[in-house]
């Protein structure tokens, strides 16, 4: 009985660490939305741990002819999120005979992230297009699918730095009475200085970033250089 | 009657050697005996009108529904056994529901009315199911689309029409229907137009008494599946029934111009 009693001797804790199925290969995506008009850009830039995988990755992809889609997070689950997404696009466009409008999207990337909400889609999703009155949209999502439609988002790795600038570039909430609406040019040339001080900082973040611009006249895509350090 | 299927019809999982499934063929029977209900897609919208029985005086009035509404903007109608068709119209909702959850907008009428033909379709497949045995009418008008009509059938297949009949004298609506000219019909004439035919049709003799049961979606009713407003069924009704009167004294008037008398 007393043997019973007697404490085991104590192990090491055992600091093993356990295999994760996740791993984070940073980069930033931003997206903001205007009158006619919405921007999304991400940096191209494919991190593991402290060495960088590749230069030239891109996060994002085209879904319609007026919503693109940009994940920061884990590339390998972005890639298959993005075949999903894409393979529903065409099916859509398939049984309805016209593309999925931005707002449809917008919900079934909702809920094919929810799907997997035991075993989530390791990305940090921004969603932009033109809603059906022509109008910029733009969609921040978590990565079990809580989405909102936003006049910005930035998510990834560089999401806080660049974050304040836009609150403040963008809705002017430090400075209310310069409020006005961006330009297209205003808002292409924020981004690419947005994206610029995020690579001055971030160490997942630069190489190129993709700038996507959709406006009624359809989807142009431009590559800014970003620092390569 | 028909040809009788010779054993080729004691299951809906066999073909007969001329390549016909009877029982679905049976199906379709058991639709002829009901009300007529007649669908036109008119430029502005999609209107639905069916000749219902009086069944019972004791029933309460319009607790005999025939036309339902599915996701707001869609009405299906049905001739056959209401039973089954209920069945219809619950699966049509899920799936309306089930497309606003999944796409946040409102289901396309041709989508509503294929997923059905594929419910439909399902119960001709398997041997312990029994085909359905009714056939409904879709309107459809989705705030971003354009007015639509489908008819589906108990064996699965679903079309888009013009105009559509389904029930007793479908073929002499059928011929009735192909005198309009669908590119500048609205509604409103739709209405009145098939309170004309259910009325010309219905044989006094023959037919119980009928209640007229209508619906539309149109842009009067911001293309939202509704019934008719009561003064214009009403209207409509009168019409019919004044057209049906004149009608019949003027084929009684021509009988008397007719042949003399046959005694001497």
């Amino acid at each position: 009985m007393s043997m019973l009693l007697k404490a085991a001797p104590m192990e090491q804790a055992k600091q093993a660490r356990q295999w994760s199925p996740y791993v984070d290969n940073g980069g930033s995506v931003l997206g903001v939305a205007g009158k006619d008009f919405v921007v999304l850009a991400g940096d191209t830039r494919m991190s593991y741990g402290y060495s960088i995988a590749s230069r030239n990755v891109t996060k994002i992809v085209k879904l319609t002819d007026q919503c693109v889609l940009a994940s920061a997070g884990m590339q390998s689950e972005r890639h298959t999120l993005h075949k999903v997404l894409k393979a529903k696009a065409i099916m859509f466009e398939n049984t309805h005979q016209k593309q999925m409008s931005t707002k449809s999207m917008s919900q079934c990337l909702g809920n094919t992230l929810y799907y997997k909400r035991f075993f989530p889609y390791y990305t940090f999703n921004v969603l932009a297009g033109l809603d059906e009155k022509g109008v910029g949209a733009v969609y921040g999502y978590d990565a079990i699918g809580s989405f909102e439609r936003v006049p910005y988002v930035c998510t990834g790795s560089g999401s806080a730095l660049a974050t304040s600038i836009l609150d403040n570039q963008v809705l002017f909430k430090t400075q209310p009475q310069n409020k006005r609406d961006l330009s297209l040019e205003e808002t292409v040339n924020l981004v690419k200085d947005v994206f610029t001080c995020i690579s001055e900082r971030d160490i997942y973040t630069g190489d190129n970033a993709e700038i996507f611009v959709i406006t009624k006249d359809g989807i142009k895509k431009e590559v800014f250089k970003l620092r390569a350090d | 009657m028909s040809a009788t299927g010779s054993g080729y019809d004691l299951s809906v999982t066999t073909f007969s050697p001329d390549g016909r499934v009877f029982q679905v063929e049976y199906a379709a029977k058991a639709i002829e005996k009901s009300g007529t209900s007649i669908g036109i897609r008119c430029k502005d919208g999609v209107v639905l009108g069916v000749e219902k029985a009086i069944v019972s005086k004791m029933i309460m009035n319009e607790s005999n529904r025939r036309i339902y509404t599915v996701g707001i903007h869609n009405g299906i109608a049905l001739s056959g056994f209401a039973a089954d068709a209920r069945q219809i119209v619950n699966r049509g909702r899920e799936e309306a529901a089930n497309y606003k959850s999944y796409y946040a907008s409102v289901i396309p009428g041709k989508v509503l009315a294929n997923r059905l033909a594929g419910f439909v379709h399902l119960y001709t497949l398997y041997w312990y199911y029994r085909p359905f045995g009714c056939a409904v009418l879709i309107a459809s008008y989705s705030p971003q689309g354009e007015p639509e009509l489908h008819q589906i059938d108990p064996s699965g297949v679903c079309h888009a029409y013009h105009a559509a009949v389904i029930g007793k004298n479908k073929e002499a609506a059928k011929s009735e229907l192909e005198r309009i000219d669908f590119s500048t019909f609205t509604c409103r004439e739709a209405i009145r137009e098939i309170a004309r035919i259910i009325y010309k049709l219905h044989d006094e003799s023959k037919d119980e008494d009928f209640t007229l049961e209508m619906t539309w979606a149109c842009e009067e009713s911001k293309k939202k599946h509704e019934r008719v407003p009561a003064e214009l069924l009403e209207s409509a009704v009168k019409y019919a029934k004044d057209l049906k009167a004149k009608e019949e004294q003027d084929s009684d008037d021509d009988d008397d111009d007719d042949a003399p008398p046959a005694s001497t």
